[in-house]
């Protein structure tokens, strides 16, 4: 239904999206959208460690040591197939490139910056190893055939069907080169959702020919707040667009209607979260509610360089309200699917800050290439899962420095994480999500050391290594794989439910076709559908997806590459 | 004649394949059919 005003609920970039799209192609003005979120960056975040301190999930658990910088997760993209960000970013002006559009500021970055990863897998006693050959075997290569030529019409039938489930027959698929490479890549867990990896293979088909380089990943200039979310912000405040933070919505009000199907919000409360003070607005008719109804971000938590990340037990903002919506109507999805089993979806990664160069150093004369364009992961040399095989213990990446626009000259900012958080350490005897940001990087220096080709071990600079260190700010995300758990089609909402008079739901937790999750590219799609819907945009004006899935030589090289 | 029939049963087979691959992969669905319900433009 066609409205003049918005609200919405949550800043993240779905949310953003949505309203530059609104102004821009519905030719709203920007004072008529309002946003009522807990803050401005969601998933996307990037700030000093003092920054983030004083957010809202950190409130119950005060940091020590708040030096040095943070970003949550890194951020890679694909020009080929982020098709929605990229027009979004052409959209508004770069924050830090004067004269560039945001869009043209990534471009230019990674054009001087290309991606060619050399070191994409390293294991003890061998070094570098081939990524390249994947490693499959006949029955691997036929199940992932079967999943690529599953057409969309036909995705239910992996309804309910895990990862773990879909290779029962196959534990060797699980011991491949591809599935560190693609584990590792994404975040799929083997109780990830097998019709979302038939997702991945469908839309990620051209850059499994090139799996072990990453040559179609594409970076940005700093880290992901910085280079995408502040060119939108400040964007959207010159717009007049009205930012609430500090809020979280926590119900809703809805109109009761006869067959008690029809979802039109009334009106919403909501905690102001720096007060204590309960708040209500009324949502009247000419208002759309857009609800990005799930966020892998929520209830996070960082410790120090001396002290673990604690576990925030809460539910989260944004799959709370869910909950409320979903309890009141049949047709909202079923948010306990993704945010009641931390054990399928938790991770912990940590943010490094160091002073000088050292370590920057010693890893790239480890890994044979300069920062910036790689992510590294170590395999273990012992069985560590519970079918008893190898598997990764822990990935990182050396970002291009600086990777803040603040960072000193000498300083160097690198990104890590564990995909299992409660598997043990090799080096530090404990689970990783209770070590220190210190434990964490003693990790890390020895599974360096175990790679390091010499001949001057990376172990005789330890000391200068732990010398330089500002800070190394380990995070736990209980949902960071939330969105891939497994799940059947009904279990997400859609963008605009049946029954729906204005409300909208967006992000990584709504049901769209074709689009993999767990990328910049759905967020903005998502908003996209959602402002076209609310102002009455022709949907023939979406942006085109491609569908390389479709695409016979792509096929051929994908099959091709199934016998490397 | 047996050249014949060699030839028609290798072309059968390969429109039999090729119709058989344009199904499995959806060749010619229309994406923007799956957006039609959200689309308000004309409404
Ligand atoms: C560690 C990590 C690594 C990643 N790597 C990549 C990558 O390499 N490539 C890639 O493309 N993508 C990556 N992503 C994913 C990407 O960041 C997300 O897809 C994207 O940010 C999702 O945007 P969103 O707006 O849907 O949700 P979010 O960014 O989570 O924003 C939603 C916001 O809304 C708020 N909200 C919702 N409900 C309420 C409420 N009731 N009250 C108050 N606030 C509310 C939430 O708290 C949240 O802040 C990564 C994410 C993480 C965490």
């Amino acid at each position: 239904m066609i409205k003049n005003k918005a609200i919405m609920i949550g800043a993240g970039l779905a949310n953003m999206a949505a309203a530059v799209y609104l102004i821009q192609e519905g030719k709203w003005n920007g004072s008529n959208i309002t946003f009522y979120a807990l803050d401005d960056h969601g998933s996307n975040d990037g700030s000093t460690g003092s920054e983030q301190a004083d957010e809202y999930w950190m409130k119950n658990h005060p940091m020590e040591n708040t030096k040095g910088y943070l970003a949550r997760g890194g951020r890679m993209l694909n020009y080929r197939t982020y098709v929605d960000l990229m027009d979004l970013l052409a959209r508004i002006p770069s924050a830090t490139e004067p004269g560039m559009n945001a869009a043209e500021d990534t471009h230019e970055f990674d054009a001087k910056h290309r991606t060619f990863d050399k070191a994409r897998l390293l294991q003890g006693g061998k070094g570098i190893i081939n990524g390249g050959k994947l490693g499959f075997n006949n029955q691997d290569r036929m199940l992932l055939t079967k999943l690529i030529m599953m057409p969309d019409s036909e995705e239910e039938k992996l309804d309910n069907v895990s990862i773990a489930q879909y290779f029962q027959d196959d534990p060797h698929m699980f011991q491949t080169n591809f599935w560190y490479m693609w584990e590792t890549t994404f975040a799929f867990r083997t109780k990830s959702s097998a019709q979302e990896l038939r997702r991945y293979m469908h839309m990620m088909i051209y850059e499994f020919t090139q799996i072990e380089h990453l040559v179609g990943v594409n970076r940005t200039r700093y880290n992901q707040f910085e280079s995408i979310m502040l060119p939108i912000i400040n964007y959207l405040k010159a717009q007049n667009v009205n930012f609430v933070l500090g809020r979280r919505v926590t119900d809703w009000d809805f109109k009761d209607s006869s067959m008690q199907d029809e979802i039109t919000v009334t009106g919403l409360h909501m905690t102001n979260v720096e007060t204590g003070e309960e708040e209500h607005i009324d949502v009247d008719d000419d208002t759309a509610v857009i609800f990005t109804n799930g966020s892998i971000t929520d209830s996070a938590t960082q410790g120090d360089y001396n002290t673990p990340a604690p576990e925030n037990m809460d539910y989260g903002a944004a799959a709370g309200l869910w909950k409320k919506a979903a309890d009141h109507f049949y047709n909202l999805g079923n948010p306990d699917k993704f945010f009641a089993d931390r054990d399928a979806s938790e991770w912990v990664s940590f943010t490094l800050t160091t002073s000088d160069h050292i370590l920057l150093n010693e890893i790239t004369r480890i890994t044979t290439q300069v920062p910036g364009n790689a992510l590294n992961s170590f395999l273990s040399t012992t069985p560590i899962t519970p079918l008893g095989h190898e598997d990764v213990n822990m990935s990182i990446v050396v970002h291009h420095q600086p990777h803040f626009t603040t960072q000193k000259p000498n300083e160097s900012v690198i990104w890590g994480y564990f995909l299992y958080p409660r598997r043990r350490g090799e080096f530090v005897q404990k689970p990783y999500i209770e070590m220190t940001g210190q434990e964490m990087l003693e990790e890390l220096l020895g599974q360096l050391s175990k790679v390091d080709p010499g001949p001057v071990n990376i172990m005789t600079k330890k000391d200068a290594i732990m010398d330089s260190v500002i800070n190394n700010i380990p995070v736990y995300m209980p949902y960071a794989s939330a969105l891939f758990n497994n799940r059947a089609k009904t279990d997400r909402p859609e963008v605009i439910p049946d029954h729906s008079t204005n409300l909208a739901f967006t992000g990584e937790f709504v049901e769209q076709p074709y689009q993999m999750i767990f990328t910049e590219q759905s967020a903005v799609r998502s908003g996209e559908i959602a402002a076209y819907h609310f102002a009455g945009i022709p949907m023939s004006r979406l942006v085109k997806t491609p569908r390389y899935d479709k695409d016979i030589p792509t096929l051929m090289r994908a099959t091709k590459k199934m016998f490397e | 004649m047996k050249k014949h029939i060699a030839l028609f049963t290798v072309i059968g087979i390969g429109v039999a394949a090729a119709a058989y691959l344009a199904n499995r992969l959806e060749l010619f669905h229309d994406d923007a059919v799956d957006y039609a319900k959200f689309d308000t433009s004309r409404r």
